[in-house]
C-alpha cells in the first residue's frame, strides 16, 4: 500500500520534479540574512536585473515543465538555439570592445532593432508564436520601464540567460556528435 | 481566428506601447552661453589681479583621493547656463572618497563646502558603503570616484561603486541636491553596460546640451579601457551611448566645448611604454569622437583635468613628467588644445613616491579658477587663482605651492 510519504518520495525523484524541488529550495535559502542583506542582495549584486525573457522561461520552465519542453522542440530546435547563443555572444564580444562598434548602443534610441523584430514577427510568427508572445511581453515591459535599464536590449536578454543556454546546449550537441561518429 | 492572430496582437501592443514611450531626443547641440552674456565674463575674469592662495581641505580620514568641485549656481534649472546674478559670495562644493585606503571597506563619500573669504567648512559624510547598498538594494563591497556635475539651482552627484572584484566591475550612481548639496536624493544605478552592468567610471564633469540633456564623459575598464560618451536626460535617464575609440588604452576623458557642434576630449594614457596625454575629438556635439594624435605631454598614466578659460583658452592641469605623480603642473594652449604651454608648476617633490594627482578644474562666476587634487594621498589640497596669475607666470618650473 502506498503511504504519502511513500507517494511524495516517489514523486519527489522524477527527475523533473527533482530539479524543481532543488530551485525553489534554492530561491527559498536567498531570503536567508547575511549580514544586514539578505542573500539574494548578493546576488543582484552580481547579476543585476534580468531581462523579462529570462523571468518568463524559468516560471514556464518551473511551472509547466511539458509544455516548456513542447515549446522549445517545436520553435527553438537544437540549430536555432545555436545560432541564437552564438549571436548572443557576439553582441556581448562587440559590445565589451573598443572598436567603433558597439551594438548595446543601439538599444538606446532602439529603432533598428523595432525594425528588426517587426521583421522576424511578420515572418515567423505562425511558426512561433509563443516566441511572438514573449517579444511583445518584453516590449511592453520596456515600454513601461520596468527595469532601470534604458536600454531595449536589456529586456530581450541578458549574460544569465546566455549561460544557461549554453550549458543547455552542452548535451544535445554532444549526442548530436556522437551519432554522427557512429553513423 | 482570434487564437491565430493572439501572438501578432500582442506584439503588435507591445511594439506601439515601445514606439510611443520611446524618446527620441534632439539633434545633440552643446550649450552656449549667450555671446554678451560671456564677453560680459571675459571681461570681469580678465579684470581680476593677479593672485594664488591655496589651502586644504578638512581630513576626517588618514586616506583621501580623487576630489571633485562643483560651483553651486543660483537660479532655476531651465534654461541652462542662465545663472541668475547676485551678491552672494561664489559658493563651492568639493567631494572625495577617504578611508583607511584606497578600496578599503571603509571609505566614504566625504564633502565639504567653500565660500569665498571663507576656509573650508568640516567635512560631512554623504555616502557610506552601507547607505550605498541600502539604497541601491544590493552589496557594495567599496565607493570610488565621486563627481559633481551643477546646473542652475540644481546638483548632480554621481559617483562610482563596486559590488564585486576590483574598478573594472564598477558602475555608476546618481544622486541629485535641490538644496545646494545640504542633502541628497536616494541614488539610482544607471545601467551602461550589457554584460551584468560592468565598468563604468565616472572622473571629469560633463556639459549641458541645449535641450537640458546632459553629456557625460565616462570611461570603461573591463577587458579594454576606452573612453564613452553618455546622454541623460534631465532625469538621469540614458538617451544615448557613444565608444571614444582610440588606438591605445585610455580613461578618464575630460571634455571642453568650443561651439555647438565641436568639442575636444584630453584622455589618460593607460597604454603600455611610453605614455602621453590622449586626444579626441567630436565635429558633431558627441555623437562620434575620433582619435587625434597624443599631444607631446608626457602622461604617467595619471588622470588629467581640462577647461575652458572665458578668455578663450583651454587650461589643463595633469602630471606633465614620465613614470610619476610627484609633479602637478597647468599647461595652457591658445589654438583649441594644437599645442600646450607648461605655465605654471603647482607643486613638486624629489621623491618619487609624493604624490599630488586627479586634479579638478572649474572657473567659477567671477572668473577665478579653482583647482583641487589629491596631496600625498592623505588629503585634498584647494588651490585658487586668476587668469592673470597664468599670464603672468615668472618662472614657471617653480612650484607655486611652497613645500
Amino acid at each position: 500500500m502506498m503511504t504519502p510519504d511513500n507517494l511524495f518520495l516517489r514523486t519527489a525523484r522524477l527527475p523533473y520534479v527533482r530539479a524543481r524541488i532543488y530551485v525553489v529550495a534554492l530561491a527559498a535559502v536567498m531570503f536567508i540574512p547575511w549580514g544586514d542583506l539578505i542573500l539574494w542582495r548578493y546576488v543582484y549584486g552580481f547579476i543585476n536585473d534580468l531581462s523579462p525573457t529570462t523571468w518568463v522561461l524559468f516560471f514556464v520552465w518551473l511551472g509547466f515543465p511539458q509544455g516548456f519542453h513542447f515549446w522549445v522542440k517545436e520553435e527553438l530546435p537544437l540549430k536555432r538555439r545555436l545560432i541564437l547563443w552564438l549571436s548572443m555572444v557576439g553582441f556581448y564580444v562587440f559590445s565589451l570592445g573598443s572598436g567603433p562598434f558597439d551594438p548595446y548602443a543601439y538599444g538606446y534610441q532602439p529603432w533598428v532593432i523595432l525594425a528588426g523584430l517587426s521583421a522576424w514577427v511578420v515572418w515567423r510568427s505562425r511558426a512561433a508564436p509563443c516566441l511572438t508572445v514573449l517579444l511583445g511581453m518584453d516590449l511592453a515591459i520596456f515600454a513601461l520601464h520596468g527595469l532601470s535599464s534604458d536600454n531595449l536590449w536589456d529586456y530581450l536578454f541578458d549574460p544569465v540567460l546566455m549561460i544557461v543556454l549554453g550549458i543547455s546546449l552542452i548535451r544535445p550537441l554532444m549526442s548530436h556528435r556522437k551519432i554522427r561518429t557512429q553513423s | 481566428m482570434l487564437k491565430r492572430w493572439f501572438p501578432t496582437i500582442v506584439f503588435a501592443v507591445g511594439l506601439l506601447a515601445a514606439i510611443i514611450t520611446a524618446t527620441l531626443p534632439e539633434r545633440p547641440q552643446f550649450a552656449e552661453p549667450e555671446k554678451t552674456a560671456a564677453a560680459l565674463a571675459a571681461t570681469q575674469a580678465a579684470a581680476l589681479p593677479a593672485r594664488f592662495a591655496w589651502s586644504d581641505l578638512p581630513r576626517p580620514t588618514p586616506s583621501a583621493h580623487a576630489a571633485t568641485l562643483a560651483e553651486v549656481l543660483p537660479g532655476t534649472r531651465l534654461p541652462v547656463l542662465k545663472v541668475e546674478q547676485d551678491n552672494e559670495p561664489v559658493h563651492l562644493v568639493a567631494a572625495w572618497f577617504g578611508g583607511s585606503r584606497e578600496g578599503a571597506a571603509d571609505v566614504s563619500l566625504y564633502q565639504s563646502d567653500w565660500y569665498a573669504n571663507a576656509s573650508w567648512l568640516p567635512a560631512r559624510e554623504i555616502m557610506t558603503r552601507q547607505h550605498a547598498a541600502d539604497e541601491l538594494g544590493r552589496n557594495i563591497r567599496k565607493l570610488g570616484n565621486p563627481l559633481f556635475v551643477t546646473e542652475p539651482g540644481r546638483l548632480h552627484l554621481f559617483f562610482v561603486s563596486v559590488s564585486y572584484g576590483g574598478w573594472a566591475g564598477s558602475a555608476i550612481n546618481r544622486s541629485t541636491s535641490t538644496d545646494g548639496g545640504k542633502s541628497w536624493k536616494p541614488s539610482q544605478r544607471i545601467v551602461t553596460s550589457p554584460f551584468f552592468n560592468l565598468s563604468t567610471l565616472v572622473r571629469n564633469p560633463g556639459v549641458w546640451l541645449s535641450d537640458g540633456s546632459l553629456g557625460l564623459p565616462v570611461y570603461h575598464e573591463f577587458i579594454n579601457k576606452h573612453g564613452e560618451w553618455l546622454r541623460l536626460d534631465p532625469e538621469g535617464r540614458v538617451l544615448a551611448k557613444n565608444r571614444m575609440p582610440m588606438p591605445r588604452a585610455t580613461l578618464q576623458p575630460a571634455v571642453v566645448v568650443l561651439d555647438g557642434q565641436r568639442a575636444v576630449s584630453a584622455l589618460r594614457d593607460a597604454g603600455p611604454g611610453e605614455n602621453q596625454v590622449q586626444w579626441a575629438e567630436t565635429g558633431d556635439a558627441g555623437r562620434s569622437w575620433q582619435a587625434g594624435s597624443a599631444r607631446t605631454i608626457p602622461n604617467p598614466n595619471s588622470a588629467v583635468a581640462m577647461i575652458g578659460l572665458r578668455d578663450g583658452s583651454l587650461l589643463m592641469a595633469c602630471n606633465p613628467i614620465g613614470g610619476n605623480r610627484n609633479q602637478l603642473s597647468l599647461l595652457r594652449s591658445s589654438d583649441q588644445g594644437s599645442t600646450w604651454t607648461l605655465v605654471r608648476v603647482i607643486e613638486q617633490s624629489a621623491d618619487d613616491r609624493d604624490e599630488f594627482s586627479y586634479p579638478a578644474l572649474i572657473q567659477d562666476r567671477t572668473g577665478e579658477v579653482h583647482l583641487v587634487y589629491t596631496h600625498l594621498r592623505r588629503g585634498i589640497r584647494h588651490a585658487r587663482f586668476t587668469e592673470a596669475w597664468l599670464n603672468n607666470p615668472g618662472t614657471p618650473n617653480v612650484p607655486a605651492v611652497s613645500p
